[in-house]
C-alpha cells in the first residue's frame, strides 16, 4: 500500500490462477457426479456402472470431464428407438442442479 | 403448520403439443428437479430425438424441434409458465443401435404455475415514523 493506492501484483497475467484455485473443488464435484451416475446405472453385468471416470479436461485446470467407455453406455444414457433412456448421468446433472 | 400445495403444469405435454408436427420427434422428460424451497418453480429435463431415414433430414428436424424449445417462452400457455428454457446437449448425431440416422438433445426446462389473481398478497404499508 502507498499513500492509499493499492497495487496487486499476479504472477500469471493469462488468468489461469483463478482456474488452479479452483481446480480441486471443480475435480471433487465431478467425482460426486460421476458417483452419482453410477449409482443411477441399472446393473445387468455391472459393467458400465464400474466404468465411469473423471479425467482432466482439455488444456483448462478448471475443467474435469465425466466418462464412461462401456461401448453402450450411449445406448443406456439416450435410449434407443426400442429402449428407453434410462439417463444416469443426466439424472445425476439433475440432481445436482436442484434444492 | 401447513403448506400450500403447488400444482404444478404438465410440461412435457406441452412440449409434445409444439413439436409433435415434426415427423420422426419423439420427446421424453427424464428428471425434474425442484428449484426453490415453495417449490413454485420446477425445471424439467427433456430429451428430444429427431429420426429419419438418412442424416440430413434427422437434422434438419432436430434443428426445428431446437427453434421451437428456445422460443418455447413466447407459446401461450393457460396451464403455466415456462420461465427458462436453455439447451444442456446437442442436438448431436446419435444413430440408433441398428445404424437409423438420429440427432438427439436435450434442454433444461424451467416452469412455475399461473398466478392466479389475487394469490399475491401485496405487504402492508409501513407506517409513517413522522405519525408516531
Amino acid at each position: 500500500m502507498n499513500g492509499g493506492r493499492v497495487t496487486f501484483t499476479t504472477t500469471r497475467q493469462d488468468g489461469r490462477n483463478a482456474r488452479l484455485c479452483v481446480q480441486p473443488d471443480i475435480r471433487e464435484a465431478a467425482q460426486q457426479l460421476a458417483s452419482r451416475a453410477a449409482a443411477n446405472t441399472p446393473r445387468a453385468t455391472g459393467r458400465m456402472a464400474a466404468s465411469w471416470r473423471t479425467a482432466p479436461g482439455y488444456s483448462d485446470p478448471a475443467t474435469t470431464v465425466v466418462t464412461n467407455d462401456a461401448p453402450y453406455a450411449r445406448f443406456v444414457e439416450y435410449g434407443t428407438r426400442r429402449r428407453r433412456a434410462h439417463a444416469p448421468l443426466g439424472r445425476a446433472v439433475a440432481a445436482g442442479s436442484g434444492t | 403448520m401447513t403448506a400450500p400445495v403447488v400444482v404444478q403444469p404438465d410440461i412435457e405435454a406441452h412440449v409434445w403439443a409444439q413439436v409433435k408436427h415434426l415427423p420422426g420427434v419423439t420427446a421424453f422428460t427424464f428428471a425434474a428437479t425442484q428449484q426453490d424451497r415453495a417449490g413454485w418453480i420446477m425445471a424439467h429435463f427433456v430429451q428430444i430425438d429427431a429420426r429419419a431415414k438418412r442424416r440430413a433430414p434427422a437434422r434438419a428436424t432436430a434443428e426445428q424441434a431446437r427453434q421451437i424449445m428456445t422460443g418455447l417462452g413466447d407459446v401461450p400457455w393457460a396451464e403455466g409458465v415456462v420461465c427458462y428454457v436453455q439447451p444442456t446437449e446437442g442436438p448431436f448425431w446419435l444413430p440408433d443401435e441398428d445404424g437409423q440416422p438420429r440427432y438427439t438433445a436435450r434442454y433444461e426446462v424451467r416452469v412455475h404455475p399461473p398466478r392466479q389473481p389475487g394469490a399475491i398478497t401485496p405487504a402492508p404499508v409501513a407506517a409513517s415514523p413522522e405519525g408516531t
